[in-house]
């Protein structure tokens, strides 16, 4: 196999051939558990898994994909902007309620982990689970957990937000454009983001902000906090 | 050879055909051209996004700074949007496609996650949830707060 899953055209090939197929099912169905970010995912896991291709092969190409996801943060500023004069109007009420998601994620996420007996190293590493990857990576460092770990849980955090969030909020009877935009942008990093942008340009460009201002915030509060809550 | 073919008769033009002077040449050439322009402004203001947290020593990710200092192009007017918009649109469309291979790495974890499922799996759906629940009943709290007031004034 390695002549075929050594190169960088095989992760590549197969991340978006299996991504257009779930794209496909997910324009019939709309279902939210078929989302098509979820179940490439899940998919491409467990064919690594069964064929026993190293992750390293299939990155080669995996990383050619996801390299666009720079220019594509970058580029969440163009649906901000057309977006400003809302985003402006509503900026007090956007960088308290940031503010209170990121005390949330915390708190909750570590005394809960705390009382399913965690160990001390897994806390560290789930503290900064929905910042996104790159700042979140960093938090770990400096809270001397495992970045790879943390790198995992916050991938995972995203996914399970783009799955349940928007269903969730629906349910809970969120209903405020901006509200439904921040809250995925929060919880769920660039992952909830990309499933805000399916709902309408607003809602995607609230959630492209909310990365931002939690990774801003979680940067200074959790090595604070943090501490505190594992101790 | 077919020259009632317009857009939208929904008819795609052969190869051979787009060699006669109709309009769609042109357009996609632009469309290209504006396509270009704009993946190089997206990709110069990530990389001067990078460079400057890594001189700041700050652990943002370049591409979040590269999102705002593009922000700030923008309302200043030193960005125009026409140059960036289409590249932004298109790129954008395909957002859940790229964090499909960083999802495909938690297979490097699936050890710890099987060690430790129970207090991980648990701690980040209800974390999630909450964290959902509470960002956006903060919003509508304080929104409509303030927007209260702002009818009063």
């Amino acid at each position: 196999m390695d002549p075929l899953t050594n190169q960088p055209a095989f992760g590549a090939a197969l991340t978006v051939a299996v991504y257009a197929l779930f794209t496909l099912l997910y324009r019939r169905l709309t279902h939210p558990l078929v989302h098509p970010v979820f179940l490439s995912i899940v998919t491409l896991i467990v064919v690594l898994l069964a064929a026993d291709i190293p992750f390293e092969d299939y990155d080669r190409g995996g990383s050619v994909v996801s390299f666009f996801l720079g220019p594509a943060v970058v580029a969440l500023a163009v649906p901000l902007y057309r977006n400003r004069h809302e985003v402006r109007r509503h900026f007090l009420p956007i960088a308290a309620a940031v503010l209170v998601g990121a005390v949330t994620a915390v708190v909750v996420t570590l005394l809960l982990a705390r009382l399913l007996d965690a160990t001390d190293v897994t806390l560290r590493s789930l503290a900064p689970r929905s910042v996104t990857t790159a700042i979140a990576v960093g938090i770990s460092e400096e809270l001397a957990g495992i970045p790879s770990v943390t790198a995992g849980v916050v991938v995972l955090t995203g996914v399970l937000t783009a799955v349940v969030g928007v269903p969730f909020l629906v349910l809970i009877r969120v209903r405020h454009s901006i509200a439904v935009g921040l809250a995925m942008g929060t919880a769920g990093h660039g992952v909830g983001t990309a499933r805000a942008m399916e709902e309408s340009p607003l809602i995607g460009a609230v959630a492209g902000l909310a990365i931002g201002l939690h990774g801003l915030v979680a940067s200074v509060l959790l090595p604070l906090l943090v501490p505190v809550l594992v101790s | 050879m077919n020259p009632g073919a317009t857009p939208e008769n929904g008819r795609v033009a052969e190869p051979s055909e787009t060699q006669d002077s109709s309009a769609r040449p042109p357009n996609n050439r632009r469309l290209g051209a504006r396509h270009l322009e704009g993946l190089a402004i997206l990709l110069l203001i990530w990389l001067v996004g990078e460079v400057a947290m890594e001189l700041a020593g700050l652990p943002v990710p370049g591409s979040v700074a590269g999102m705002v200092l593009l922000l700030v192009g923008l309302s200043s007017g030193a960005v125009h949007l026409s140059w960036v918009e289409s590249a932004a649109d298109t790129i954008l469309l395909y957002l859940g496609l790229l964090f499909v291979p960083p999802g495909v790495g938690l297979i490097v974890h699936l050890d710890l996650l099987r060690a430790q499922w129970l207090p991980i799996t648990l701690s980040t759906v209800v974390g999630t949830l909450a964290v959902l629940a509470a960002t956006a009943w903060a919003v509508e709290l304080l929104a409509a707060r303030s927007d209260g007031e702002g009818r009063k004034a």
